[in-house]
């Protein structure tokens, strides 16, 4: 039987690989943002060089806590949102391909970290890597 | 002669679609993974794996050169790209706007999965 999307997505594995290279991308941006050799980066986060390798293979596999200390020291806060398996996969369904990639919020987790960029008109126009708009809470208002 | 097409593989969405050679009705992907499901034991879940990896290629993400690497040697007609789990490997050529895996393998039987490949692949272009 050909693997399924819907087996795919409740599968352990697909949600453990996509935290791993998520928190990947991160400590590589903030690696080369900051010019920082991964010996570099093992001294200011107090860890073995090992440890970084692990983290820059995408095979990071320690505690919760140490996943959450790596994100804050490469300057970002890492959200986790929990939905509904039955309700995502059936929004995943819908949604096409394009939505899937671009659209944070269609995911269970939801790592967000923080932005920048400026209000046009009622959006919150984002500036760095993320290209999505948030409605300003200020929409009201003007 | 061997009839050979392509077909598009629906679990992984991204912004590239992302393909199977099909050999004699035979879905590289898909049979890969139908037979080490079969089987069970150390490689269990590893397609799973790589398929979540070839959906961050599909969305072209940055990836560890551990999880994806370009395996092209200089002046090939389509670049030519490596999947990695722990112990499985996945072979693709680049298709306009996607992927194609031509061939599926272990990690113990790379050299001759490479070679296997290539041929495939030149069997496919028609080279």
């Amino acid at each position: 039987m050909p693997l399924k999307r819907e087996e795919l997505v409740r599968s352990k594995e697909y949600w453990v690989t996509n935290l791993q290279l998520d928190l990947y991308a991160q400590v590589e941006a903030y690696m080369k943002k900051h010019d920082l050799s991964r010996a570099g980066l093992a001294k200011k986060l107090d860890v073995s060089k090992g440890y970084i390798t692990q983290i820059l293979n995408g095979d990071f596999d320690h505690r919760l806590s140490k996943f959450i200390e790596i994100s804050i020291s490469v300057d970002k806060v890492p959200i986790i949102r929990f939905a509904d398996i039955d309700e995502y996969i059936r929004e995943d369904h819908q949604k096409r391909s394009d939505d899937v990639v671009t659209s944070p919020v269609s995911l269970p987790y939801q790592m967000n970290f923080p932005i920048s960029g400026e209000f046009v008109g009622p959006s919150y126009k984002i500036t760095n890597n993320f290209e999505t708009n948030i409605e300003s809470p200020f929409a009201n208002n003007t | 002669m061997s009839k050979l097409k392509i077909e598009k593989i629906d679990a992984i969405k991204g912004k590239q679609e992302i393909f199977q050679l099909v050999i004699d009705d035979v879905k590289q992907f898909d049979a890969f993974c139908d037979d080490i499901d079969s089987s069970g034991g150390q490689y269990a879940g590893e397609c799973k794996k790589i398929a979540t990896i070839l959906e961050r290629v599909a969305n072209l993400d940055s990836l560890p050169k551990n999880k994806f690497r370009v395996i092209s040697k200089s002046g090939e007609d389509a670049k030519e790209y490596e999947v990695k789990s722990k112990h499985l490997r996945v072979y693709l050529i680049s298709k306009e706007k996607g992927k194609i895996i031509i061939l599926c393998g272990y990690k113990n039987t790379q050299p001759k999965d490479i070679s296997k490949f290539r041929s495939l692949k030149n069997q496919f272009l028609g080279i």
